[in-house]
This record gives structure tokens, C-alpha cells and sequence, in this order.
């Protein structure tokens, strides 16, 4: 039946084209003859111009199973434990008997990614496809202009769906297109483009207001009351525990000086934007900034901020940190709640953390912060620009952005990993969100579905529980994104360099100095120094580079 | 040169089998060495080590042009400094001690048992110092008692040196001390009998025959150590520094590490590299030649 | 003949015995932290801030059940312990006879040679010129790319060179005059002399490849080929939080085994080779008689 249809719309689209181009060379897709065709050698290279075929609902046979490409994907803790390899997962056995190729996974070991990725690239040994940009300075515009990869905007029309599912909205276009209208990776579509998740929350103590009664606080001056009641009443020693840098988690509770941000974790640009200019806190506004500094030094020789809480650095650290009964409130994925109260009350039996909303200066102001930097999965899969069949790949990538593809690499297979509820809808099994082998839902779904795919998902398979999507609502419900810079603008390589160049000297001086004040190491009398030497590390020149590129963004 | 050809006549087996020797050392260390030149470029991936542009010294400048290069450089000599001081001497007294024992088991039991917190990871060694040294720890209470008042040692910029300095003996003086307990080994027991039927008590036997007879090592194992003072060990500090202990935690190795997660080109860290290994050769070469001087022994 | 001990000395020895206990206490805590910890209760553990001497919390196995039942634990270890044995032999082999051309003093260019071996001690091109070399090699996915860039060791070429040198040439010349040639002469003369320093390189090399990562992450990306510290570094990350990803049920990838297989991992890995050290430890408690080897 499938067969069929698929040998009348090819027909169709001959004659359609026929029509139009006046050359008759009919597809071979489908014969053997298909991977012995001279694709290109050279990148950007012209295939011989097939047909425009028309998007379909279903996955269409792309070989007979005597293709085989190489794709170089990062690794997984599932990998070892549940499977041994990414061609165990069930997405690539249906994926490969439903188009009939078979792809061999270049899998480095855990952490390595990058580094392995590196060497391939000096050896002139990557495989076929390449997930993700690695690392690879200057990004996926870099490896185009580098000749790694194969710039897929001029072959749009040979990927029907992917074209379908690319002009479905303008902003899909802006993040996918670079400055200079190159596409580097088959990125992954969000379903009406739904906004990501915050997953970085405030946590605070139920059963401790409870035992102060007090509600949960909004303005800082509620929560200045709430955690000295914490200290006085509650006798815990870390009322409030922040995270131990200035950009990082507590970007969280600096939101309600009206700042942004753009990342929680690691080497994140401490940058955003408001209205079109780039901004970094401390130059921002530095009225506001002192005045947070301060609230936060006042907070700390006052005892309720945790004296340690610098030292709170890696994960164990955290955890046990956090579910310590003397914690009072912390900054971290709100989806840790539920581990930390389990922790916590082995000592406390009604140990319980809840979501706090970010603080704000004054009730009903709103927030403009956000989690993730796209709401495109950008960068998924890319391809070699020395492969040898580049017609073949693009039609087997594009067969990913079908209906049929979509709902596999995001639900998985009916009866197997998901069964539709009464209104139609896919929803989990309880093989996947409860396993008895005790498999957590994460790692089920990724030894399933590995999730790096190019296809279109839906934000609500990600929600598994309860207490994660009230946490989301609430985040949802007081702020937005305004003051977001996609990640997915591009720096050119003079812009890079003089980010790298000023760059960590400038966020080690700042982390350093912002500490030094809170804990009163530094009296406030330095502090217009400090902002003039920050400015004299030639921040402005960075935040200029960072313009420049924020405005070719804007220009898409 | 003749007598180079003479030599070579009469010892044909050492010549070829150093030969050999020495090639591998070219396979495998000389030629990567060539990878340096990366260090003058600004190195590209794509482009590769003949492809990349030259730069000439434009990545050390941004090294030496930084706010931060005198502190790394001053953190990191200071460190190995006190390395150096204390934790050198450490196993050597650690072997002497174990040499005067009698008893077998006591000795082997306390040999084998000082040599295992070596094995056990950084990331649980400083996990458990961070643990003792924050503001509830036992040894910041220690301190207390005796009159500190920082909150928090391990929050303490003061305090870091010590800490650090103070947990590499307890990590790895046992380790440390085989070399050169192998070294005592191998002190010719006649001549402690000699010295013995001379009259010479425990203190002049150690005197006499004991300290040179491992001096040669002690020597080798001292400019070998001078040789690696511009590497401090990276992960370790990693683990235990904060914002608050930059001041004097910060290295070279740690700020490069920094440095490379923005930019992941590898010019910049060859030229550091470049710039500690060409310093740490220079020390060497002079520690070897004062050994050479006033000991006889060296390097070469 | 045993000289009568003075009370000087008796004290020296009681100064010695306590300093040497004390320190032997001081090493033990995080040993015995370490082993206590891998049969505790995750929770308690996961609470925890003091060392510990005996498991916290409800004992339990769990742990162990984690690392131990991992897929390719086993294969894990037959790989190091294939890298472990054929690494000590070539390296421990290559090393001394390295050590013993560059001792002699009659080889006129042993000074040259030690400084161009020493010079690779300080310099070195770095991550990826090594690797091209390896790759044009052929050695890249291969288990010979643990073994043969290693093999020698310049300090441990140094510290067996230094023994050998304190050996006296009488020896060497007396065996020459029996006509014996240079390798019997390493083999049955040095070898045994130096043995205490041969033990300590075959301890330093074989514990270089057991606890080697790094070279196995960047040449080998088969997993039959993984050595036992790459599937360890794996069975531990698989409890860490996925900082940089994206989803809202990101912390259900924390385990709360976490920390428990942290120090279970530990165990695994250095019991083994801390009951390699006593085989090895006879070699250097003794003194050497170098007279007895002579004639």
C-alpha cells in the first residue's frame, strides 16, 4: 500500500518537474544502482538536481539495507548499563527497518567527546554524520567555512519535510539560518515551539514555615524575614544556601534586580539583553547591582546565608548540603526536590521543599530570565562534507522530520514504550516512568529513544511527574523571556578571539570581587574601583563583539 | 671522533642497543615534540599543524599581558617552593625511620599501610579535606582552639597553602618514601659490618655509611623535583579552590584550565606549557650541574 | 656482632615507633573511611560529613551490586589485567636495559644520551601531535597503543640507571674477564644486585597501566578494548546530574547511589593492587650482600 503511493507522487513529481526543468532525469532512489551514483567529492559540491519530492506522513524506504554510514555520537551513562551501544536502542532497529539503512555509532568514551572529536578532525577521520558541533570553535558556521561539513540550505528542496517543518514558523527559520543564511546541522523542532523549561528553581523548607508560619515569600524584604525567622526560631545554622558563584545558579535570585541571564552552569556568557543592546549586570545598572551586593553582604554578617557556601561546588557537596536539615532554602534543579526530601527526612520526617518563586523587589513585577537558550534544538546531526553519497543522506535525514519519524523518536513505539489515553494523546508507560529494574525515566527514554535526534518533538513528553510540572508553571507564570540572547548567534573568528582574549580574566575578577563583598572581605567603599576596573578589562569591548553578532541575529 | 670509533669497536652491543633506545625516543617523543610549534600559531583544527596561521609570540604575550600572570606565576612557585621544603624531605625521613626498625611485620605493616592513601582518589581525599576544613569542620575547630578566627579554613586564602601542602605529605609520603627505601636496600650490608668492627654506634653507622650510601638517589630525586616546579598539580587544585582562595590558590595550570573552557584552541596552552617547560629546563640544567659541583652525582 | 643499646637509643626507638604509628593511623583514616563507606546506607552516607570507621546507616551491598553486575566490569578487568602484565614486562624489560647502556661508563656518549632522554621529561608536543603520531602508527583502537608510547618511563630509567651506577664496576669488569657478554652480565649480575630498585619500577609500571584512563579515552573507542579505570569512571558518572542538559526531570538522573558507588568503585579498584604490594615489599626490607654474588 505504502509502496504504492510513494510510486505515484514520485511519478507525480517527475512530471511535475519534467514540466518545469525540461531535464527528465528520473530518481533512482530505489534501485540498487542508487549507492554506486557518483555523488560529490568536494563540499558544497552540486548533486545532479533531483526532483522536488513531496513531504509525506510516513518514512519512506531511503536503501535495501546494503547502506551503511558512520555517525560519530557522544556517549551516555546508558550505554554499559542497559545497552551496550546506540544500535541497540529501539529508535535506530526501527529506524533502520523502516529505511532500510544502517548506521554504525563512533561512540568515545564518557567525557571525551570533544577531545576525541578534536583528533578525528587532525587525523581527517570523522565519519560520515557528526552529532552536535563538539566543541568546535566557531561553531557549526565554522565547520561549514572549514569544509567539515556540508552546508544543507542549498538542498532544501530535496528535503521536502524538513523545508515543511523549517518554514512553519518565522522564528524556526531565525535560529536555524545562520548570519549568513547556512544551515550547518539538522536541528530538532519543538512542536509550536513551545517554550523550553526552567529547570533551575528556589527551593524552600515547607516544614519550616510551617513551624514559623509565614507564607511562602515573594519580595526579598519577605524573604529577609522568613530566613531570619528560620535562624531564630528554627535554630538552623544556613537559612539560605546560594550557589557558589555569582553567574551561575544565583543568577536565579538576582533576577528581581531586573537582571538576566543566560545560562546557569560552567563558562556561560553572563550576558543578555534588553531591548536589542547586550548588558552585563554589573554595568547594567549599577545602582541596582550595589544595592543587591549589599542586601546580600547585609544578609551574610547577619548569619543567613550559609558561611560555606562557596565551597558548595560539585555534586556531592550539593546534595549533601542541600538535604541537610539545617538548609533552609537553596538554588538548584527543582527536580532534586523530591531526592532531597527523601534524604532529609532519614533525619526529619517531615522534611519537605517546595518551589519558591523568584524573588522580586516589589509584588507583581515580573522577571525576565530564562533556561534554554533556543527554543530550537540546534545543532543535532551534520554531515561530512566528504561523503560520498550526499543525495542519499539528505533524503535519509529528511525521512526524520516526517509525522511517522517524529512520533517515534519522541514517543517511541505504541505498546512498547507508549499507549494513546482516551483524548488521543501518547502517553508513557509505566514501563518507562517506573521500572522495576529501577531504571529512572531519563535514562529509560534514552536507551529507547536516544534523544539526540533532528526531528520534532513535544515539550510534554519531557514532564513525567507532578511536582516538576507545577515547578515549571510557576516559573511560567512571572516571568518571560525577554531578556534571552539566542545561542544560536555566531561570533565570528576575530569576535571569538577577543571574547577569549579578555574574557576569563574579566569573570575571574568579578567572581572573585562580588564574593569578597558578601562576605565583607571588601568593605563597599571599593566599589566604584571595582566597577571601573571591570571596565577597564575591556569588557565594553567584549559586550560590543557580542552586539555585533546580537544584531546580524536580528537581521535574519 | 676516533675515539668515539674506537669506542664503538669495542662496545658494538651497547652502541646498537643505545642506538635503539634512542630511537624510540624519537618516534615517540621527538617527533610530537614538533606539535610546539603550535605554540607560535594560532592553531586551527581544520587546518592542522602546517595549515595554522603564525603568530609568533602573540599567544605567550596574552599569557604575560594578563592581570592574573603575575599571581599564577607567584602561586605556582610558591607552592612547589613549600612542596619542595616539606614534602620532599618527608619520605626520606619517613625511610630512615622505617629503616631502624627491627621488627619485620611492624615495619612492612606501617610500610604498606602509609602507602595506600596514594590509591584512594582525589576527588574522595578532597572531598574529605573540604569536609574538615569548612566552617563546621574538625580541623577549622582545631584551629579555633588555637586562636584562629576564620570562619571557615577552607574559605581562607591564608589557609590554602598549608592545607594543600599538608594533605599531599599525608597522600603520598608513603609512596613517595619506596624509592627510597629500594635505595637503603641496596646499601652494601658489608660495609655497616666494617663500620661495626671500626666501633662506629647506630648514629655514626647511619652517618658514615647510610646517608651516602643513598645520597646519589636523594640527589637524583632532588633536581628531578626541582624539574617540575612549575607543575602543581592541577586536578588537586581544582578540588579544593573557591572564589574566596584565589588569591592564593590560583596556578598556572588551574587559570589555563579556565582559560580553555572558553577557548578551546590549543595554541594558547602549548605556549604555556612551552613557557613552564623551557623555565623547569633551565632550573634543571642549573640543579644538575650545581650537583654535578659539589656531589658527584648527576643527572648527566 | 649486635652493639649493646643504650638507653639513647632505646629512646630514639620509642620516638621512631611512635611517630611511625601515628602516621600509620593518619593513613589508614581515609582508607578505612573509604572501605567503611562503600557498606553504608546511601542516605546516611549522602548526610554524612565526619570520617568514618565503620559503615553509617544500615549496611548494605548495593553498592557493590551496582559495579560488580555492570556489563563490561569483567571485561574490564581481564583488559587491565592483560595491559598490567604485558605493559610491566616490555616497559619493566625495555627500561632496564636502557638504564644499564646509559650506566656504563665505558659507553662514551651515556651523558648525551641521558640528556636527550631527559629532555623528553620537560618537553612535549602535546595532546594531538601525539596522537597523529599513534595514528600513523596504526596503533589507534589497538591494545599495543596502552603499551609501546609508554614503555619507557625517563624516571624510571633514571631511578634504575642511579642503582645500577651504585654498583661497583669491579663486578662488571671481573665477569667481562670470564668472557662473559653484556646481556648475561645485565641478567645475572645487575638484575639481582638491583633488585630492590627493579621491584619498586615493577611496582611504579604496573601501577601506571592499572590505574591508566586517559590513553585508553583518546585511543580506544571499542568497548571489548576498555581497560577496568574507563568502565569505573563509567559506572560512576551514570549517578551524576546531567548538568548541562535540558530537561525538567533532569535531577531523576541523580542516583542515590551516587556517592555509595564513588566509594564502591574506589574498593574495586585498589584492592587488587594493594595485594600486589606485599609480593613485591620482600625485595626492598632486605639488604642486598654483594658479596655473596661475587665469584
Amino acid at each position: 500500500m505504502k509502496k504504492q503511493k510513494w510510486v505515484s507522487v514520485f511519478l507525480a513529481a517527475c512530471l511535475a518537474a519534467s514540466l518545469m526543468s525540461g531535464c527528465g532525469k528520473p530518481q533512482e532512489t530505489e534501485s540498487p544502482a542508487s549507492e554506486g551514483q557518483p555523488g560529490t567529492e568536494e563540499s558544497g559540491g552540486s548533486v545532479a538536481a533531483p526532483e522536488t519530492a513531496e513531504p509525506s506522513d510516513t518514512i519512506q524506504k531511503v536503501a535495501d539495507g546494503d547502506v551503511t554510514w558512520t555517525i560519530f555520537r557522544g556517549s551516555h551513562t546508558a550505554i554499559g548499563t542497559q545497552i551496550n551501544d546506540w544500535s541497540e536502542t529501539l529508535l535506530y532497529q526501527e529506524m533502520e527497518k523502516r529505511t532500510g539503512v544502517h548506521l554504525e555509532c563512533i561512540t568515545p568514551v564518557l567525557g571525551q567527546e570533544q577531545t576525541q572529536f578534536q583528533l578525528l578532525v587532525t587525523t581527517d577521520d570523522l565519519p560520515d554524520f557528526i552529532e552536535g558541533t563538539q566543541g568546535y570553535v566557531g561553531g557549526g558556521e565554522a565547520m561549514i567555512d572549514d569544509g567539515l561539513v556540508v552546508d544543507l540550505a542549498p538542498y532544501m528542496d530535496q528535503m521536502p519535510n524538513f523545508k515543511k517543518q523549517l518554514e512553519m514558523s518565522d522564528l524556526r527559520q531565525k535560529e536555524v539560518y545562520s548570519d549568513t543564511g547556512k544551515i550547518s546541522h539538522f536541528p530538532g523542532f519543538i512542536e509550536n515551539d513551545e517554550e523550553g523549561e526552567i529547570f533551575v528553581g528556589v527551593l524552600i523548607r515547607k516544614d519550616l514555615l510551617n513551624e514559623v508560619g509565614m507564607d511562602i515569600p515573594v519580595t526579598y524584604d519577605d524573604w529577609y524575614e522568613v530566613l531570619t525567622a528560620f535562624k531564630e526560631q528554627c535554630g538552623i545554622s544556613k537559612p539560605l544556601v546560594p550557589g557558589p558563584e555569582m553567574f551561575g545558579q544565583n543568577n536565579m535570585w538576582s533576577a528581581g534586580y531586573d537582571f538576566g541571564y543566560v545560562d546557569f552552569f560552567g563558562t556561560g556568557v553572563p550576558f543578555y539583553q534588553k531591548d536589542g543592546t547586550v548588558r552585563y549586570a554589573p554595568l547594567d545598572d549599577t545602582e541596582k547591582f550595589r544595592a543587591y551586593l549589599e542586601m546580600m553582604a547585609k544578609w551574610y554578617s547577619e548569619g543567613l546565608i550559609d558561611p560555606d557556601f562557596q565551597t558548595v561546588t560539585d555534586i556531592n557537596a550539593q546534595i549533601s548540603t542541600y538535604s541537610s536539615t539545617d538548609c533552609g532554602a537553596c538554588i538548584t534543579p527543582y527536580s532534586l526536590a523530591p531526592v532531597l526530601s527523601g534524604i532529609g527526612q532519614a533525619a526529619k520526617p517531615d522534611f519537605e521543599y517546595t518551589c519558591a518563586p523568584i524573588p522580586v523587589l516589589e509584588e507583581g513585577q515580573e522577571t525576565h530570565l530564562y533556561a534554554a537558550t533556543s527554543q530550537i534544538n540546534l545543532n543535532q546531526v551534520a554531515i561530512n562534507a566528504d561523503i560520498d553519497n550526499l543525495e542519499l543522506a539528505l533524503k535519509y535525514w529528511d525521512q526524520y522530520y516526517t509525522e511517522e519519524a517524529a512520533l517515534l523518536s519522541c514517543w517511541g513505539v505504541e505498546g512498547v514504550t507508549f499507549e494513546y489515553d482516551e483524548e488521543g494523546n501518547p502517553q508513557w508507560m509505566k514501563t518507562m516512568t517506573q521500572n522495576e529494574d529501577g531504571y529512572n525515566f531519563l535514562s529509560m527514554r534514552i536507551a529507547n529513544l536516544s534523544q539526540c535526534t533532528p526531528s520534532v518533538f513535544e515539550r510534554r513528553s519531557d514532564f513525567v511527574d507532578e511536582f516538576s510540572i507545577a515547578c515549571n508553571e510557576l516559573y511560567h507564570e512571572h516571568g518571560d523571556n525577554a531578556y534571552r540572547i539566542s545561542s544560536s548567534i555566531t561570533l565570528t573568528a576575530e569576535e571569538n578571539e577577543i571574547y577569549t582574549m579578555y574574557m576569563t580574566d574579566i569573570l575571574t575578577y568579578t567572581e572573585e570581587q562580588c564574593i569578597r563583598y558578601i562576605t565583607g572581605q571588601e568593605s563597599f567603599d571599593t566599589f566604584d574601583s571595582f566597577i571601573e576596573q571591570i571596565r577597564s578589562m575591556n569588557v565594553e569591548k567584549v559586550m560590543e563583539v557580542y552586539q555585533a553578532a546580537l544584531d546580524r541575529y536580528n537581521a535574519r | 671522533m676516533t675515539r668515539l670509533l674506537k669506542n664503538y669497536r669495542q662496545h658494538k652491543t651497547l652502541y646498537w642497543v643505545g642506538g635503539l633506545i634512542l630511537l624510540y625516543f624519537i618516534v615517540f617523543s621527538y617527533l610530537p615534540m614538533g606539535g610546539l610549534v603550535m605554540a607560535f600559531q594560532n592553531f586551527k583544527l581544520a587546518d592542522g599543524i602546517f595549515g595554522s596561521e603564525f603568530v609568533g609570540l602573540a599567544q605567550f604575550e596574552k599569557f604575560f599581558n594578563s592581570p592574573y600572570f603575575e599571581r599564577v606565576i607567584v602561586n605556582t612557585l610558591v607552592l612547589s617552593g613549600y612542596d619542595l621544603l616539606f614534602n620532599f624531605p618527608a619520605p626520606i625521613l619517613l625511610a630512615f625511620l622505617l629503616n631502624e626498625i627491627r621488627n619485620r611485620a611492624f615495619k612492612r605493616t606501617v610500610q604498606t599501610v602509609t602507602y595506600m592513601p596514594y590509591f584512594i582518589s582525589m576527588v574522595v581525599i578532597c572531598g574529605l579535606i573540604v569536609d574538615f576544613t569548612d566552617s563546621e569542620g574538625v580541623v577549622t575547630r582545631l584551629a579555633h582552639l588555637f586562636g584562629s578566627d576564620a570562619t571557615s579554613l577552607i574559605a581562607s586564602p591564608s589557609a590554602f597553602r598549608p592545607i594543600f601542602i599538608i594533605s599531599n605529605i599525608w597522600q603520598s609520603i608513603g609512596f613517595n618514601s619506596i624509592v627510597f627505601l629500594a635505595a637503603l636496600a641496596g646499601v652494601d650490608q658489608d660495609l655497616y659490618e666494617a663500620a661495626r668492627i671500626d666501633g662506629a654506634g647506630h648514629f655514626r653507622q647511619w652517618l658514615h655509611v647510610t646517608l651516602p650510601g643513598i645520597a646519589p638517589t636523594i640527589m637524583i630525586m632532588l633536581i628531578l623535583r626541582i624539574g617540575q616546579i612549575m607543575n602543581v598539580n592541577f586536578e588537586k587544585v581544582i578540588l579544593l579552590y573557591n572564589t574566596s582562595t584565589m588569591a592564593t590558590a590560583d596556578v598556572i595550570s588551574s587559570y589555563v584550565y579556565r582559560v580553555g573552557l572558553l577557548d578551546r584552541q590549543y595554541s594558547y596552552s602549548t605556549a604555556v606549557g612551552l613557557f613552564n617547560s623551557v623555565i623547569s629546563f633551565v632550573l634543571l640544567l642549573t640543579a644538575n650541574a650545581l650537583s654535578k659541583r659539589f656531589s658527584q652525582t648527576s643527572l648527566f | 656482632m649486635k652493639i649493646k643499646e643504650g638507653p639513647g637509643r632505646k629512646l630514639f626507638l620509642a620516638a621512631d615507633a611512635a611517630v611511625l604509628v601515628l602516621l600509620a593511623l593518619a593513613c589508614l583514616a581515609p582508607v578505612l573511611h573509604t572501605f567503611a563507606a562503600s557498606f553504608s546506607d546511601p542516605v546516611a552516607l549522602a548526610q554524612n560529613h565526619n570520617l568514618l570507621f565503620w559503615p553509617i546507616g544500615q549496611p548494605t551491598v548495593k553498592g557493590y551490586e551496582i559495579v560488580l553486575q555492570n556489563r563490561s566490569i569483567w571485561t574490564g578487568y581481564l583488559n587491565t589485567l592483560f595491559y598490567v602484565v604485558a605493559g610491566t614486562l616490555t616497559g619493566v624489560l625495555a627500561t632496564a636495559v636502557a638504564a644499564f647502556v646509559f650506566s656504563r661508563r665505558s659507553f662514551l656518549p651515556a651523558n648525551f644520551c641521558m640528556l636527550v632522554v631527559s629532555f623528553t621529561m620537560l618537553f612535549n608536543g602535546g595532546l594531538i601531535p601525539t596522537y597523529i603520531l599513534v595514528d600513523s602508527l596504526g596503533l589507534i583502537n589497538t591494545r599495543l597503543s596502552l603499551i609501546l608510547p609508554t614503555a619507557i618511563n625517563v624516571f624510571n630509567l633514571i631511578v634504575l640507571k642511579t642503582a645500577f651506577q651504585g654498583i661497583p664496576d669491579s663486578l662488571e669488569e671481573s665477569a667481562k674477564l670470564d668472557g662473559a657478554g653484556d646481556l648475561y652480565i645485565l641478567f645475572h649480575i645487575y638484575l639481582p644486585l638491583a633488585r630492590a630498585t627493579v621491584a619498586v619500577i615493577v611496582l611504579f609500571v604496573a601501577v601506571f597501566h592499572w590505574n591508566s584512563w586517559f590513553q585508553a579515552s583518546i585511543y580506544l573507542n571499542k568497548r571489548e578494548l576498555y581497560p577496568l579505570q574507563i568502565i569505573l569512571q563509567e559506572i560512576l558518572m551514570q549517578g551524576n546530574i546531567s548538568l548541562t542538559g535540558t530537561s525538567a526531570d533532569i535531577a531523576s538522573s541523580y542516583s542515590l547511589y551516587h556517592t555509595l558507588v564513588q566509594y564502591t568503585t574506589i574498593v574495586v579498584s585498589i584492592v587488587p593492587i594493594l595485594c600486589v604490594y606485599p609480593f613485591l615489599q620482600k625485595h626492598f626490607t632486605k639488604g642486598v650482600m654483594v658479596g655473596a654474588i661475587k665469584g
